[in-house]
């Protein structure tokens, strides 16, 4: 081995590692020093170098996001591919039927789950109890059973709805920090519904019914978002900004296609109730397909999980 | 380090609180790695995320054996990286990415960097240099988790490091 590479390697640790300086280091080695000082120079530069951090938006909402990811995850793992391995005989008759049993299966264990006081007690939970990975596991199994984007974007604006009410709770307890990371979380929901809106069947009256609750509902989360950011310290404002920024396209995106769906009185009169025949809007169907239906089937034990807030109003 | 020994112990009992809190512990070393290796804010944050999700599928066998846990996560780190330049073909490698010289005054050797103009030039090195320089000089790892990261002897590492400072002086001057 040469001389200069084993002189460098030691330099570098004593610098690095104990704290000399680099013309201490240097001193000690005078016959290679004219070689060593470039060198060391370069290494102690690269060291100085303000090193890259991840986006504030990015680190605000990490961990609540990555036990997202874990839960679907798990879920996953345990999910219909995962059953297959222990029930060989399904895989061998993989169709829409063995697809539902595994959603009603599913089903029924939730609702039994939700039959239990732990259960129970972690829907009310806020992040700061042990009980919260529970009721953001139950969240993730409910969405995983959605059929429907129609289903989709109602579960997601329930889980919006939650997720403001557990901010407001947790900057009322001086909780400033926890509040600002489910910020993240609350954006990412809220751009979720509107997807789920958009990418739902054109003309369908029920997505006209969306749209109006959910323009309602992010300009709800606007007062008490605007609310939450007054309570947090300075450093934890700019994730409530993100969600109050997320609520404000979320309200622009829903007027905008409330009056594209309005304007032409075309396909989707023929899907809305008939004049006269007024319903309170929560009590309409949204579709008659048998998908639907279906559909409908598996979410009435869904809903026996979780019979808070609006999330099952429509159905 | 005995918080993060617990943590790792509960993390491996699939405790996925104790897990989010490694996370958090880590965030940061992790995305400085996969930073420099990919030089994409956006990538680096998503592969990051992908780094704990592999971390979480497989912490069951994390075992200690003298190699601290962010040890094991950026060799994760490093794995993934390379996976995603290998299902890339046109930016197979760093050392193929074509990418402009820093503008400078002739032998700025010494002026202050910034993490992209250090990324720039960490191009220039072979992707084993660039791992020594990154993980010892930005992550400051110890020379011995630097050695059970990539697998190499002291002697190896002393070799590289050398070469890597030398080729690294030489890309900055000529930059």
């Amino acid at each position: 081995m040469k001389a200069i590479e084993r002189a460098l390697w030691d330099c570098l640790i004593e610098i690095q590692d104990k704290g000399r300086s680099v013309e201490e280091c240097l001193a000690r080695y005078p016959e290679l020093a004219d070689e060593l000082a470039p060198l060391v120079h370069t290494a102690t530069m690269v060291h100085q170098v303000p090193h890259p951090e991840p986006s504030p938006g990015f680190r605000s909402g990490a961990s609540v996001r990555l036990l997202n990811r874990i839960q679907a995850w798990e879920t996953a793992r345990s999910s219909p591919g995962g059953a297959m391995r222990w029930f060989p005989w399904l895989a061998r008759r993989r169709s829409w039927a063995v697809t539902w049993l595994a959603r009603a299966m599913i089903a029924m264990m939730c609702a039994a789950l939700f039959g239990g006081g732990v259960v129970l007690a972690a829907r009310e939970s806020l992040p700061d109890s042990p009980l919260y990975g529970t009721k953001l596991v139950m969240e993730r199994v409910q969405l995983r059973l959605a059929v429907t984007e129609g289903t989709r974007a109602t579960l997601l604006m329930g889980f919006a709805d939650e997720r403001v009410r557990e901010m407001q709770a947790l900057a009322a307890k001086g909780k400033g920090r926890e509040a600002a990371q489910l910020a993240v979380q609350y954006a990412k929901d809220v751009t979720q519904v509107q997807k789920s809106i958009e990418s739902g069947p054109e003309g369908n009256g029920k997505a006209l019914e969306l749209l109006l609750r959910f323009d309602a509902q992010v300009r709800r989360h606007e007062g008490a978002l605007d609310r939450v950011r007054q309570q947090v310290p300075e450093e934890e404002r700019p994730a409530i900004n993100e969600a109050l920024e997320a609520s404000r396209r979320g309200q622009a995106k829903a007027r905008e296609a409330i009056e594209k769906r309005k304007s032409p009185p075309g396909q989707e009169k023929r899907e809305t109730p008939p004049p006269g025949k007024d319903q309170p809007p929560g009590q309409r169907k949204w579709s008659s397909s048998n998908r639907e239906r279906g559909h409908l089937t598996v979410m009435s034990s869904v809903n026996t999980c979780r019979p808070t807030a609006s999330v099952m109003l429509s159905i | 380090m005995p918080e993060e020994v617990e943590l790792v112990r509960r993390a491996v009992r699939r405790e996925a609180e104790a897990f989010a809190r490694l996370y958090e512990l880590h965030l940061d070393e992790v995305f400085r790695y996969v930073y420099y290796k990919t030089g994409d804010t956006a990538e680096a944050e998503d592969l990051t995320e992908q780094v704990f999700l592999k971390a979480w599928e497989s912490i069951d066998r994390f075992q200690w054996r003298g190699t601290p846990f962010r040890a094991w996560l950026l060799r994760l780190a490093h794995n993934l990286v390379v996976d995603r330049w290998r299902g890339r073909r046109e930016t197979l490698s760093l050392n193929d990415v074509q990418s402009a010289p820093t503008p400078g005054p002739e032998g700025q050797a010494y002026k202050t960097l910034e993490a992209q103009e250090l990324r720039q030039v960490l191009l220039s090195l072979s992707p084993e240099q660039q791992q020594v320089l990154i993980l010892r000089f930005v992550e400051d790892l110890s020379y011995q988790e630097i050695a059970s990261i990539m697998g190499k002897s002291e002697g190896a590492l002393r070799v590289i490091q050398h070469r890597a400072l030398a080729n690294l002086r030489k890309a900055m001057a000529e930059s």
